[in-house]
């Protein structure tokens, strides 16, 4: 393949064979303080993530802030080394790399960020921005990166004459669209999508979202699309895992999950989310969860979510015993409800969408 | 074009493609550092601070031509006051003070952007090590500093001197090797939060290497107070070497150091107050000038602001 | 003047301009509405519509070296707030018309507990004793659902979570029993579940001391949730204004069914193509002829009437349903499921 080309050499089928794998991912940060720095506590940011990712598919990350979603993501990305765990490239160990290979790796799998402003160095041109890639790794000359560029700035939907501007002459979209073209340089097979519409205003959101679907359907890509927002989640994922505080509660196909909701986080997240609708909203009986997401620095044993859980609230009020929500883990499995789900007492929950 | 009409519904969508319409218009391409001169301009205060220093530095260049006297050529006129062959007047010892506080010009400016520029390269070495690298290295560096921090300069200075010799090398490496202090500081904070922004992130995403994201993606982000920081600390030093010189520390006489002048001048106040004002000027004026210019680039290097 | 007594404030014609270097930045350009006891009355747009410059005119926030504010009138209760003096709308401000930020961690004040911080409001308002004031904040926080609310009066904002301290916010708010509640973006900054909490305790806080809301958001879903009326603004100006069922069902502006019809919805089964508005937002220097949002509707008529002539507000419905667009009539055709259906056959 040249690399003035932008169509897939291959054509891929998709789901057919797995492109990433995470294998029991774990990540802690250190909180530290004193003069040198010791070591007071931990985050449990991410504890023991587990799933695969095929090629061409979409897998959707979903969970409120400090769920640990960005944190997987750049973990997949080994942006930031994992504490336990593996992550599998195409059968490759992330973690036994070297730096050289790591870095070389790296072409295939690329990121877009939630902030268009602080995505882009603010003082480098557009074109410059996306040319560096291809002459730092494939060592095009100045004239082929310039027609690539411009290439690239017609594939996300910008004219090519954008190509020696600044950042800041951009609005919030088409920053957007120049950091697709920036991941998109060198042909990559995955981009992970760290909330990337969450900072864009409504009526610019779609048009991003389309572009996200149009390319994938162009170049073939894989995504894994972090979001907090599980109605946008909806109309770009294959399937989605929702996470709590560092773990995944249930993972599922779209339509399974959203018709079958099987975990009363997940239950609760979408009974939360207000509908473009006023009659609807006003019928609507809502899952409101009391509290706040405790702190990932000690976070509850058993089931994590066991603290804020309505569902455990109704079945003690009704007189079940559930220690077992305190006492004990739940693990991800299939518990009957055709998908897994980390819940002891998993029941479908079809009303709340 | 009626209502319902199938491709008015579909001129709403934008594609890969086609161009995004709208909003494109952005107006004339205006790069950079027109705009940071635009902006300069603007700050009156600190125009005239970039006119006194152009000003200055041509009275520096120009020394020989401007000064009618040598800095040690000697008149038997002693502690005379300004007249029209001493504009200036003259000092205790009979040497046109005008033509010494020319040529205090070049000794001003050279130790005060020679020892910037040396507490700079300490600085931002040291400064942008730790910030990019972090941990061990970090808390190394920092400490390092603070142990520094905790030394009184004055101190430290008159043991220089007392090694190397009191003479104007002296007073840069004197000030250039207490001067880092502040600098790495500043940089390091800029570094630390740099590096936490996600074109950084990008950056490392896209396979680049260490040197090529701390010069190519850091550093020109970061420059921005380190040029203000540098600017107003050549003010600073010039201020410091006068006090030195004043300490007696600092370069000794016949060099025309202003702040020696000024040391020399003090016993004289009521009868030959010129002796202590000029080169006093001179000192304010140029410190003055930094600090303005200083200032100026402050507002004008942000990107941000348009 | 109106007199009518369900109107508690009334804004005439506003308009507020900012002075920039590259010119005069006309944020709010001609805007009136009212708002009636008791009533969530929404204003939605998105960045640089002008949504939030309105209310930081009404309450006078804006800084007056750079804002220019003209208004035919201010009207809170019958008195024009533009004629009154400092003091007056000092006295307005804080104890009759509140305020709730979209970040409460820097709408706080670190270095004060929030029981000093919700008591100050009445100590200055209403000359509460040191004592009075703690007993009132502590049954305010225990009214926005704060738990330990005897123990929680002591602690500083820091030691909040963000939900917890929006609970403040509004507990602050609410300190003086005001007649009017401006919320701007209030859940914008918070996770959905607890955006949810927020939003519930918003409401019954309204009913709770009688008043009434001015909502400022860009969030469709949560209008439809709260609001009994609607404005959309665009480009400094309000293109539609009616009730929630009025806006959101008979949709009669283009710019309010691009904004419906891009939203990905719940409900939605997810294999729709998202409708997106063409272009961005105007630079408000550089605002088009016409009818601002003529580049970017897809139902213009240019050249022609939309980019000729502004349209100016007109009634297009029920009671006071209003709609600033010159074929608003024909609107009624569409809706956003033709819009997808359209789209769908191209």
């Amino acid at each position: 393949m040249t690399d003035a080309q932008i169509e897939p050499t291959e054509v891929r089928v998709a789901g057919s064979d797995v492109l990433v794998e995470a294998r029991d991912l774990v990540k802690e940060f250190p909180v530290r303080g004193g003069v040198f720095g010791r070591t007071l506590a931990k985050v449990h940011a991410v504890s023991g993530v587990n799933f695969t990712l095929k090629r061409g598919e979409t897998l959707g990350l979903v969970g409120e802030s400090g769920c640990g979603k960005s944190t997987t993501g750049r973990l997949l990305l080994h942006l930031i080394a994992p504490t336990a765990g593996q992550v599998f490239f195409e059968g490759h160990d992330l973690t036994t790399l070297s730096r050289k290979e790591l870095r070389k790796l790296r072409q295939r799998f690329q990121i877009v960020f939630q902030d268009p402003y602080s995505s882009l160095n603010p003082r480098m041109t557009t074109g410059n921005a996306i040319a560096e890639p291809l002459r730092v790794h494939k060592g095009l000359s100045t004239a082929d990166a310039n027609a690539r560029v411009q290439e690239l700035l017609q594939l996300v939907g910008l004219s090519p004459e954008h190509a020696n501007r600044f950042p800041h002459e951009f609005s919030g979209g088409q920053r957007q669209r120049i950091g697709v073209a920036r991941a998109l340089a060198l042909d990559p097979d995955m981009l992970v999508l760290d909330e990337p519409v969450s900072a864009l205003d409504v009526s610019i959101q779609a048009g991003i979202v389309n572009l996200f679907r149009d390319l994938q359907e162009r170049l073939g890509l894989s995504y894994v699309f972090i979001a907090h927002d599980l109605s946008v989640v909806k109309h770009i994922s294959d399937r989605v895992a929702v996470m709590y505080l560092g773990e995944i509660v249930e993972i599922a196909d779209r339509d399974d999950l959203y018709a079958r909701p099987s975990h009363p986080y997940t239950q609760a997240l979408l009974s939360a989310i207000p509908l473009p609708d006023p009659k609807r909203e006003r019928s609507r009986s809502r899952i409101v969860l009391s509290g706040d997401v405790p702190s990932p620095i000690d976070p509850p044993t058993g089931c994590r979510f066991h603290t804020r859980c309505w569902w455990r609230q109704e079945l003690e009020a009704g007189g079940q015993d559930t220690s077992i929500c305190v006492d004990e883990h739940p693990d991800l499995v299939d518990r009957g409800n055709g998908h897994p789900v980390a819940c002891h007492f998993a029941e479908v929950n079809a009303q709340v969408v | 074009m009626s209502l319902g009409d199938p491709q008015a519904a579909g001129s709403m969508v934008t594609g890969p493609g086609e161009p995004v319409g709208g909003g494109m218009d952005l107006g004339a391409v205006r790069p950079l550092r027109k705009d940071v001169w635009r902006r300069f301009r603007r700050n009156r205060m600190a125009m005239i601070g970039l006119v006194f220093l152009v000003f200055l530095v041509i009275v520096a260049v120009f020394a020989p031509l401007i000064a009618p006297y040598s800095i040690t050529q000697r008149v038997p006129l002693f502690r005379e006051g300004p007249s029209r062959d001493h504009l200036f007047g003259t000092d205790i010892i009979g040497r046109d003070l005008f033509s010494r506080v020319v040529y205090g010009a070049r000794v001003s400016l050279k130790i005060g952007i020679l020892a910037s520029v040396l507490s700079l390269a300490i600085g931002i070495l040291l400064g942008s090590t730790a910030g990019f690298f972090g941990g061990k290295l970090d808390t190394l560096i920092m400490r390092i500093t603070d142990i520094f921090l905790a030394i009184p300069y004055i101190v430290l200075a008159i043991a220089i001197a007392a090694i190397f010799g009191k003479s104007e090398n002296t007073i840069i490496l004197v000030i250039g090797l207490t001067g880092w202090l502040s600098i790495t500081r500043i940089v390091r904070a800029s570094f630390l939060s740099l590096t936490q922004q996600e074109y950084v992130e990008a950056a490392i995403a896209l396979g680049y290497s260490r040197t090529r994201i701390m010069f190519r993606h850091i550093l020109p982000n970061a420059l921005q107070p380190i040029i203000v920081y540098g600017t107003i600390s050549v003010g600073g030093v010039i201020l410091t070497e006068a006090a030195l010189s004043f300490l007696g520390v600092g370069p000794q006489d016949p060099t025309p150091a202003w702040g020696l002048m000024v040391a020399q001048g003090k016993g004289d106040l009521v009868n030959a107050s010129h002796l202590l004002f000029f080169p006093a000027a001179a000192i304010v004026l140029t410190v003055l000038s930094f600090v303005f210019i200083g200032d100026g680039l402050r507002d004008a290097l942000d990107p941000k602001l348009k | 003047m109106p007199t009518d007594d369900r109107v508690l404030l009334s804004v005439r014609d506003l308009h507020t301009t900012f002075k920039t270097d590259d010119g005069d930045v006309k944020a709010v350009d001609g805007v009136s509405f009212d708002v009636h006891r008791g009533e969530v009355f929404a204003i939605v747009g998105e960045s640089g519509s002008g949504k939030s410059v309105t209310s930081m005119s009404i309450l006078g926030l804006l800084p007056p070296d750079t804002a220019d504010i003209q208004a035919e009138g201010i009207l809170w209760k019958g008195e024009n707030l533009l004629e009154g003096s400092a003091g007056r709308l000092r006295e307005v401000r804080g104890k009759e018309i509140a305020m709730i930020f979209q970040d409460p961690l820097s709408a706080l004040n670190p270095v004060h507990t929030v029981g000093k911080q919700i008591g100050e409001m009445m100590r200055i308002h209403e000359g509460a004793s040191r004592k009075q004031a703690k007993a009132r904040a502590i049954e305010l926080l225990k009214l926005v659902g704060i738990p330990q609310a005897d123990r929680r009066v002591d602690m500083h904002p820091h030691e909040f979570s963000g939900g917890m301290r929006q609970r403040v916010m509004i507990a602050m708010a609410i300190a003086c029993n005001p007649d009017l509640l401006i919320a701007d973006e209030p859940t914008t900054a918070l996770d959905v579940t607890v955006q949810a909490q927020v939003l519930e305790v918003l409401l019954s806080i309204k009913d709770e001391i009688d008043s009434a809301i001015m909502l400022i958001t860009h969030d469709l879903g949560v209008v439809a949730g709260l609001a009994d009326r609607v404005m959309v603004m665009y480009a400094g100006r309000a293109v539609e204004l009616g009730t929630a069922d009025e806006v959101f069902y008979e949709t009669r502006h283009p710019y309010t069914l691009g904004l419906l019809a891009s939203l990905p919805r719940l409900d939605d089964s997810g294999r729709e193509k998202l409708i997106p508005i063409k272009g961005s937002p105007p630079s408000l220097l550089r605002r088009p002829s016409g009818c601002s949002f003529h580049p970017r509707c897809p139902f213009a008529r240019v050249p022609g009437i939309c980019n000729e002539t502004e349209p100016p507000l007109h009634l297009v419905g029920g009671m006071a349903h209003v709609s600033a667009c010159h074929f608003a009539e024909d609107m009624k055709n569409v809706g956003v499921a033709e819009l997808r259906e359209e789209e769908t056959l191209a």
